[in-house]
């Protein structure tokens, strides 16, 4: 079940990064661009790794191991995925 | 599309690590037709290195670090990546004499500052010359090494680059053949470091222990930073000439079943793993909610379990999951070790399965007394695995508190002496002389002996182990003492044992403002600090101020601040008194 990235793709990306990370939202927390995965979220590096397979799996993308340390906040992996989708999709 | 390297050579003759150096080794292995494969975690065989391969491109590299300017003896940082790269500069090393220093790559959220410092600190501690990289990891690396005065920080392809040599120079049995850095801190850093010899011995007794035949084949999803997947499944293989199918660490984090489905296609017979990779295979085959799994898993005879304390009742829903698959629960094979000694220190006898010691918790905790009881389901006792026989040539006693060998049952500090136990920790005489004396290694593991069973009730008293990652008091410590208003020696961390065998982190923190909101905030502050900074959600406790206790030397008594808060005689403040 891949997006298709088209126009408004930036709009589906959002939305998907926030549904699948809304399953991973054990604690609750409102999510919000400035939401950080390791304090407000309680991300264990195990739980990042699991939270990424469902979110490639979901948007049908592959994510490098070299964006992980420079992403802090939920709004930087959106951008970060945008980034990956336009990458790999064009 | 290529096909992965067989199981079987057709002619050479199956040796168990009886080499002088591991050069000798790959020279050996690379005359058959077996050797490593690599795998996503989509099940694509993204690249094949038989070892014939590797040891061509190795040499042809090494010329490459003499033409640089490595001598011998010089150490080479390399980031440990699972992928071909890693292991030709691995090689590389060897056939020049230089001494390879794998590093962790970068696994979580956030935290770039922390990673970044952790493998400064281990070029620094390791006195390395040059750093090779994954190109996608070289701004951490080129930050990490900013200032040094290096030969070279690039890739493999940068380092092909450079000038070669005409003669190759590798070491003697004698001489170092790696350090390992999974022991030791983030922030103080200890480089176990290893000979040739000792290798040699330690694989030699892994080989034989686990009954190696030309039948085996290795499929391995640890991390070559770490001693279990370096040594257990790289060098332990490649010195018994054994075929392995690699899975990079990250991505058996993001699909565990790969694992077993490259077990199933390609017959596998050995793998390894601590209890959370087992614990993550059930998880997620369950939550997949697919039908049972094409899977095979009849051919897997050593599922091989150590890293960290063992639960059992992980190991039996394993079991009772992948039953439909073939899965035999004899074949788990718990076993015991640290890169100390290289990393295999004791075994479970193949195809005997889990052996079980249930033991009264009282004596456990009051006489240090390992009393068998009969398990009635009354939470009176701990059921322990055995970690199995000590390896031959070596020895293992369990010694109390003045270094006396004590009786069968009777739980104390776990030493062992051989042939596979370190040098020492590079550079580092002080932290060697605490550890080592004689040729008797403590392994500050506590433990016992059952028959010839050797049990782990405790692991280092500082060790803390997470979901098979380790993490060092040390590290949490000084980040809460580098906190406004915090002093030094005003953190102990530890973890504290659940019923379930699984560890909680705890720390404990000196606290002198006695406002409500202040300590909230305080609590709330630690945690967040220490979660950013280690990556590791703690229970924090604030404790009245000079009550955590001090050796002599005025260091942390770490073990007695654990067993006075255990027994009531360090008090919890409470958070809004």
């Amino acid at each position: 079940m891949s997006a298709e990235p088209s126009e408004g793709a930036s709009q589906d990306v959002r939305a998907a990064v926030l549904e699948v990370l809304q399953t991973f939202n054990k604690t609750s927390v409102n999510l919000e661009d400035g939401t950080r995965f390791t304090e407000d979220l309680n991300f264990d590096s195990l739980l990042v790794m699991e939270f990424i397979a469902a979110l490639e799996d979901r948007l049908d993308i592959s994510v490098p191991l070299n964006v992980l340390p420079d992403i802090e906040t939920v709004g930087q992996l959106v951008v970060a995925t945008e980034q990956i989708v336009r990458e790999e999709y064009g | 599309m290529s096909s992965p390297t067989p199981t079987k050579n057709t002619s050479l003759p199956k040796r168990l690590a009886d080499f002088p150096t591991l050069p000798d080794a790959l020279d050996y292995a690379a005359q058959g037709e077996t050797g490593f494969n690599f795998y996503s975690s989509r099940g694509h065989l993204n690249e094949v290195l038989p070892f014939a391969d590797l040891r061509t491109k190795a040499r042809d590299v090494a010329r490459n670090l003499c033409g640089a300017g490595v001598v011998s003896g010089d150490r080479v940082a390399l980031l440990a990546e699972t992928a071909p790269a890693f292991l030709i500069a691995f090689f590389a090393c060897q056939y020049a004499g230089a001494i390879p220093v794998p590093m962790p790559t970068p696994v979580a959220f956030g935290r770039r500052d922390a990673y970044v410092g952790q493998i400064r600190n281990q070029i620094t501690s390791s006195g390395a010359v040059m750093v090779i990289t994954p190109l996608e990891f070289m701004p951490f690396v080129k930050e990490a090494a900013d200032g040094l005065d290096l030969l070279l920080v690039g890739t493999l392809d940068d380092l092909r680059a450079q000038p070669q040599a005409d003669d190759l120079n590798t070491g003697g049995p004698d001489d170092l053949c790696y350090l390992q850095y999974s022991s030791g801190s983030t922030r103080f850093p200890k480089g176990v470091a290893v000979t040739h010899d000792n290798l040699m011995a330690n694989c030699t007794a892994m080989n034989v222990a686990v009954n190696v035949s030309t039948e085996d084949r290795g499929v391995s999803w640890l991390p070559f930073y770490h001693d279990m997947g370096l040594v257990g499944f790289m060098l332990g293989c490649l010195t018994s000439q054994t075929t392995v199918d690699f899975i990079p660490t990250e991505e058996f984090a993001r699909r565990p079943l790969a694992w077993l489905r490259v077990i199933s296609e390609n017959r596998g017979t050995m793998s390894y793993g601590p209890s959370f990779g087992y614990e993550l295979c059930c998880r997620r085959f369950s939550s997949s909610n697919a039908a049972a799994p094409n899977l095979d898993l009849s051919s897997w005879r050593v599922a091989g379990i150590g890293g960290e304390m063992i639960k059992p009742q992980v190991m039996r829903a394993f079991a009772k999951v992948f039953k439909s698959c073939g899965f035999a629960d004899k074949a788990f094979n718990a076993s015991y070790g640290l890169a100390e000694c290289v990393l295999g220190v004791s075994f479970s006898t193949p195809g005997h399965g889990m052996l079980l010691d249930h033991i009264s918790k009282q004596e456990l905790g009051g006489d240090h007394r390992a009393v068998p009881i009969d398990d009635d389901g009354s939470g009176t006792g701990r059921t322990f695995v055995a970690c199995g026989v000590v390896i031959d040539g070596h020895t293992v006693e369990i010694r109390d508190d003045d270094g006396a060998v004590m009786a069968e049952r009777d739980i104390g500090r776990v030493f062992f002496s051989g042939p596979s136990v370190m040098q020492g920790y590079f550079g580092d005489q002080e932290a060697t002389d605490a550890c080592l004396q004689d040729g008797w290694l403590d392994t500050g593991d506590l433990g016992y002996f059952w028959g010839d069973q050797l049990v782990i009730v405790g692991r280092s008293k500082d060790m803390m182990i997470v979901n098979g990652r380790n993490y060092w008091p040390q590290d949490i410590e000084w980040t809460v003492e580098h906190m406004d208003g915090m002093r030094s020696g005003d953190a102990a961390a530890f973890t504290l044992e659940q019923d379930d065998g699984s560890e909680k982190p705890t720390i404990l923190v000196q606290c002198r403002p006695s406002a409500a909101d202040i300590r909230e905030a305080l609590v709330d502050n630690v945690r967040s600090r220490v979660q950013n900074q280690v990556g590791l959600a703690c229970d924090v406790i604030l404790v009245p101020p000079r009550t955590l206790p001090k050796t002599s030397s005025g260091k942390l008594a770490r073990g007695k601040t654990k067993a006075n808060f255990l027994s009531g005689e360090i008090q919890p403040l409470a958070a809004g008194a």
